[in-house]
C-alpha cells in the first residue's frame, strides 16, 4: 500500500469511527430511551470531560514543586477560573485571562 | 401529517435561533483559529502526510486532539489499523456526548440527525447539552436544532480554514506568543459553565486528577478515564443526593440551587458581555 492510501484510509476510517461514536445514541437509539438515573449522571460529561482535557495542559506533572513556584499557565487557569466564576461570560473571561497570562509570562514566571 | 408538520415547522423562523447559537460560539471559535493554524502547520511540516489529506482530516474527522495525535503516528510510519484505534481511543468521550443529547433530539427530523451527529464537537456539546444555561430544553424542538446548527457549522467554518490557512500559508502567528494557551482557558471556561451543583464539581475534581495522574497513558485513554470515572461518581452522588431530598424535608433544594448557581452566560440574562 503506497503511504499516501495509508494516510487517506486512515482518515477515512478515523472519521466513520468517529461519526458513528457520536451519532451512537443519537440516530440509533430509536424509541428507547436510557433509564433516569443514566440520564441524570449523563449532565456530569460536561464538568467531568472538560476537566480531564484542562487539567494536564495547566499542571505540568512537577508535584509539590509546582505549589510552591507556580508557572504562569496554573496561575492563569486559577484566575481565570475565579474569574468565569463570577462574570459568568466567556469572552471577557478569555480576554482578561489572556492578558493576565502575558502579563505573568512578562513578569518572567 | 407529514406536510402539516413541515409547513408548521417552516412557520417558526429559523434566522432567530440559527443567529443567537452563531454569537455564542463566536468565542468558543476565536481560540480555534491559532489551534487550527498550528495543526496546519504540522502537517505542512510532516513528509509522510501530504497536504491535502491532512487538510481534510479537519472536515473528516472535526476533532482537534485525534487529528494532531493521527499526524504524528502517520509521520513516524504508523499503520492504518494503529492509528483508527488511537482516534478511537481519543474520541470516545463522544459516545457520552451522544448519549446525553439523544434525549433532546429524540424526535428530530432524520436529516437533523444524521448532520447534527457529525457536528457535535466538544463545543457544540457545551453549548447546546442540558447543563449549558440560557433554559435551552424549554425552547422547542425547531428552535434548538438551529441553535445547535448555528453553533456548530461556524465552528467547522472557522476550523477547516484555520488548518488551510497553516497547510498553505504557515506559521502566521510567532509561536513564542503562545496564543494556543486560549483552548486550555476556553475548556476551562466552559467546564465553569457547565458545573453547577455539588456532584458537577466532584465530577470535575476526579476527571480533572485522574487525568493529570494518567497523563502518560497512551492515545488519549488518561482523558477517557478521568470523565468516565467523574460521571460514574458523581451520577451516584446524584442519586444518592437526590434519594435524601425526597425523604427530607427541602424536598426541592438541590434544583433551587442550581437555577441560583447556573445564570444564563449566552441567554437572554447573559448581558452585555456575551454580546461581544
Amino acid at each position: 500500500m503506497s503511504q499516501n492510501m495509508t494516510v487517506w484510509l486512515a482518515f477515512i476510517l478515523g472519521a466513520v469511527v468517529t461519526y458513528l461514536q457520536r451519532a451512537s445514541f443519537i440516530l440509533f437509539s430509536g424509541e428507547r430511551s436510557l433509564p433516569g438515573p443514566v440520564q441524570r449522571a449523563l449532565r456530569y460529561v460536561a464538568p467531568a470531560a472538560f476537566a480531564a482535557i484542562v487539567a494536564p495542559r495547566v499542571i505540568d506533572g512537577a508535584g509539590m514543586a509546582e505549589l510552591t513556584s507556580p508557572d504562569a499557565k496554573l496561575l492563569a487557569a486559577l484566575f481565570g477560573g475565579v474569574l468565569m466564576w463570577k462574570v459568568r461570560s466567556l469572552p471577557v473571561m478569555l480576554v482578561v485571562g489572556m492578558a493576565g497570562f502575558w502579563m505573568l509570562r512578562w513578569l518572567g514566571l | 401529517m407529514v406536510i402539516d408538520e413541515a409547513t408548521d415547522l417552516a412557520q417558526e423562523s429559523r434566522g432567530e435561533p440559527l443567529s443567537t447559537g452563531m454569537r455564542a460560539a463566536l468565542p468558543l471559535a476565536v481560540p480555534a483559529v491559532p489551534i487550527g493554524i498550528l495543526l496546519g502547520v504540522a502537517i505542512r511540516d510532516s513528509e509522510l502526510v501530504n497536504n491535502l489529506a491532512g487538510w481534510m482530516s479537519s472536515l473528516m474527522l472535526l476533532a482537534g486532539a485525534s487529528q494532531f495525535a493521527a499526524i504524528e503516528m502517520l509521520d513516524e510510519g504508523a499503520g492504518v489499523l494503529a492509528v483508527v484505534a488511537a482516534i478511537f481511543m481519543i474520541n470516545a468521550r463522544h459516545l457520552m456526548y451522544s448519549a446525553a443529547m439523544s434525549p433532546r433530539f429524540k424526535q428530530a427530523p432524520t436529516w437533523f440527525k444524521i448532520v447534527g451527529s457529525h457536528l457535535l464537537i466538544d463545543q457544540a456539546f457545551a453549548l447546546n447539552g442540558d447543563h449549558a444555561p440560557g433554559g435551552l430544553q424549554e425552547r422547542s424542538l425547531h428552535y434548538q436544532m438551529w441553535f445547535f446548527l448555528g453553533t456548530a457549522i461556524p465552528m467547522m467554518m472557522v476550523w477547516v480554514a484555520a488548518v488551510g490557512a497553516g497547510v498553505y500559508l504557515g506559521e502566521l502567528i510567532p509561536a513564542e506568543w503562545e496564543v494556543d494557551f486560549a483552548i486550555p482557558l476556553m475548556f476551562l471556561g466552559l467546564m465553569v459553565m457547565s458545573t453547577s451543583n455539588i456532584p458537577g464539581v466532584v465530577a470535575a475534581t476526579i476527571g480533572g486528577t485522574v487525568a493529570v495522574v494518567a497523563r502518560d497513558w497512551p492515545s488519549g485513554s488518561g482523558l477517557l478515564t478521568g470523565a468516565v470515572l467523574g460521571v460514574l461518581v458523581a451520577g451516584v452522588l446524584d442519586a444518592l443526593l437526590e434519594r435524601r431530598g425526597n425523604s427530607g424535608r427541602n424536598g426541592h433544594g438541590t434544583i433551587n440551587e442550581e437555577k441560583e448557581l447556573a445564570p444564563g452566560v449566552f441567554g437572554p440574562g447573559a448581558g452585555k458581555g456575551a454580546a461581544v
